[in-house]
């Protein structure tokens, strides 16, 4: 029987996950999903990496669970928890390769720096360097915490996905606005004004 | 949590969704897909013989691989009987076989400059930038991975081009170039950092540097070998110090590149190639027409000279000489 929080599915809802929405489920999640992941760990290839294990533990479970309706959700927790699990136990390592390896660094650059005016693209890459700057300062909790609630995620769901109560994933949320409101002060201002 | 609730508008919260939706952006989803149907394939057939799982032939990347096992069947070898622990040159070696195939690859290039002065000398190349690069054996072609702006610019047979918006193009011939010594150096400048030519490059690595072997690295369904390359003791080599490639265990053909670029002996640029793309183009696209639309305007050789050079300029970054006192 299939099980979702709002119940059995019917006969026409199991026949709805069919392989073709599977794969659907994964092409539109997968863009924010390794994002997220990759801010996370702030490595892109783990980022990837740790995002196709969970798309690959769920979609085993496809009979239990209704991943069209319900994937967001268990996928941002499943990579919430292996980002965090991966982040805390992984060991600074120097490498000769640490700055090609570091991805997140490289993905910090914007795109085409030709494509807009120099005055635009140089706000719009100091933006980019100061939100990154800023998040990577934030204990992974909060981060966490934050990146999914910028992706619309509710109090509720952040909890379930962190471990915690949804009243202190508020608390986490609220921490991390201020630091990073702190950090990012010029441009909140500019953005105000 | 399937339909994500519209976020407050915490001017904070919005900063990180636009940062988040920048780098998703860059996300190839279909390549994710690909991955993850592969390993679940793999999973569900651990023992079976080696094969083009179908689910994968649906998408580009799995494309790219079952084109490159086709090609290299019809081509009489396959890699996948080679020996699990051949050496770095055999590698190499098979890569640049792989890469022989008339197959069109995509790139995620991202530049990051490195040396001091490097800003008055290159501005061109002065920032961290990301492109991509489309490339056939030593043809190639790049596009911008901005959605916002479209260009391409590219190499073909001596010509240089470029396409702006499919609107406009600007080409100019070799010997045109060759007598502008500041627009030359601009171009060959950024051919040599922002172009991968594969088999020239597989060469140079494999007749000046000192291969080494390193890891073999799994990541879902794709296994790569490490190769680091040096310099020989005594070599010098124009525009490479070192190098580091990823090649696919079962293709040969390179995954990533990380090449540190250098200019006259000087480091220049570290610059990363990350495949995220094979599939077969129209020899059109490795050429100025394939980009432009029907009506689009195109300067070329008999076309006014400065509004030629001005494109380029802006183009490539390339200062306005200063007037003659």
């Amino acid at each position: 029987m299939l099980v979702t929080r709002a119940g059995p599915l019917s006969n026409a809802e199991k026949a709805a996950a069919s392989p073709a929405d599977l794969d659907a489920w994964v092409l539109s999640t997968a863009p924010d999903a390794v994002a997220y992941a990759a801010s996370l760990l702030r490595d892109r290839a783990a980022a990837e990496d740790v995002v196709q294990d969970c798309y690959c533990r769920l979609l085993q479970k496809a009979n239990v669970y209704d991943l069209p309706r319900d994937g967001r959700k268990l996928l941002f927790e499943s990579v919430t928890n292996a980002c965090i699990n991966r982040a805390t136990r992984a060991r600074h390592v120097l490498s000769l390769d640490a700055a090609d390896e570091d991805d997140a660094s490289l993905h910090e650059v914007v795109a085409d720096a030709d494509a807009a005016p120099p005055d635009r693209v140089l706000m719009r890459r100091e933006l980019e360097q100061a939100i990154a700057s800023a998040l990577a300062k934030l204990p992974v909790a909060h981060r966490a915490a934050l990146e999914l609630k910028s992706l619309g995620h509710s109090l509720l769901d952040i909890g379930e996905a962190l471990g915690v109560s949804p009243n202190y994933a508020g608390v986490l949320i609220h921490r991390a606005r201020q630091t990073m409101a702190e950090h990012l002060a010029p441009f909140l201002e500019e953005r105000a004004g | 949590m399937n339909a994500p609730h519209n976020p407050a508008d915490h001017p904070v919260d919005a900063l990180v969704r636009d940062h988040l939706a920048a780098r998703a952006a860059t996300v190839d989803a279909a390549d994710m897909l690909a991955r993850v149907n592969a390993e679940r394939d793999k999973q569900r057939a651990p023992r079976s013989a080696p094969r083009v799982p179908r689910s994968v032939l649906r998408y580009v990347w799995g494309a790219a691989t079952a084109a490159t096992v086709l090609l290299a069947f019809a081509g009489g070898w396959y890699f996948g009987e080679k020996p699990a622990h051949a050496s770095a040159e055999t590698l190499v070696r098979e890569a640049r076989q792989a890469h022989a195939l008339p197959l069109d690859r995509c790139y995620l290039v991202q530049s990051v400059p490195e040396g001091d002065g490097l800003l008055a000398r290159y501005p061109q190349v002065a920032q961290p930038r990301e492109t991509r690069l489309w490339t056939r054996g030593d043809r190639f072609w790049i596009e911008s991975t901005n959605p916002e702006k479209h260009w391409a610019w590219g190499r073909d047979q001596g010509r240089v081009w470029m396409a702006l918006g499919g609107a406009k193009g600007v080409w100019f011939d070799r010997d045109e170039l060759a007598e502008n010594d500041d627009l030359a150096h601009a171009v060959t400048v950024a051919c040599d950092l922002y172009s991968m030519r594969v088999e020239t490059l597989l060469t140079e690595v494999l007749a000046d540097f000192d291969l080494k072997r390193e890891n073999t690295a799994t990541a879902g369904a794709v296994t790569t070998h490490r190769i680091r390359a040096a310099l020989k003791p005594g070599v010098s080599s124009p525009r490479l110090r070192a190098a580091v490639l990823e090649i696919d265990a079962e293709t040969r053909v390179m995954r990533r590149l990380v090449l540190h670029r250098t200019r006259r002996g000087e480091p220049v640029a570290t610059v990363t190639f990350t495949l995220v793309e094979t599939r077969a183009q129209g020899d059109e696209t490795y050429t100025l027409e394939g980009h432009l639309n029907p009506d689009a305007q195109v300067y070329g050789r008999g076309s006014d000279w400065a509004q030629r050079t001005a494109a380029l300029r802006k183009f490539f970054r390339v200062p306005a000489p200063k007037p003659a006192e």
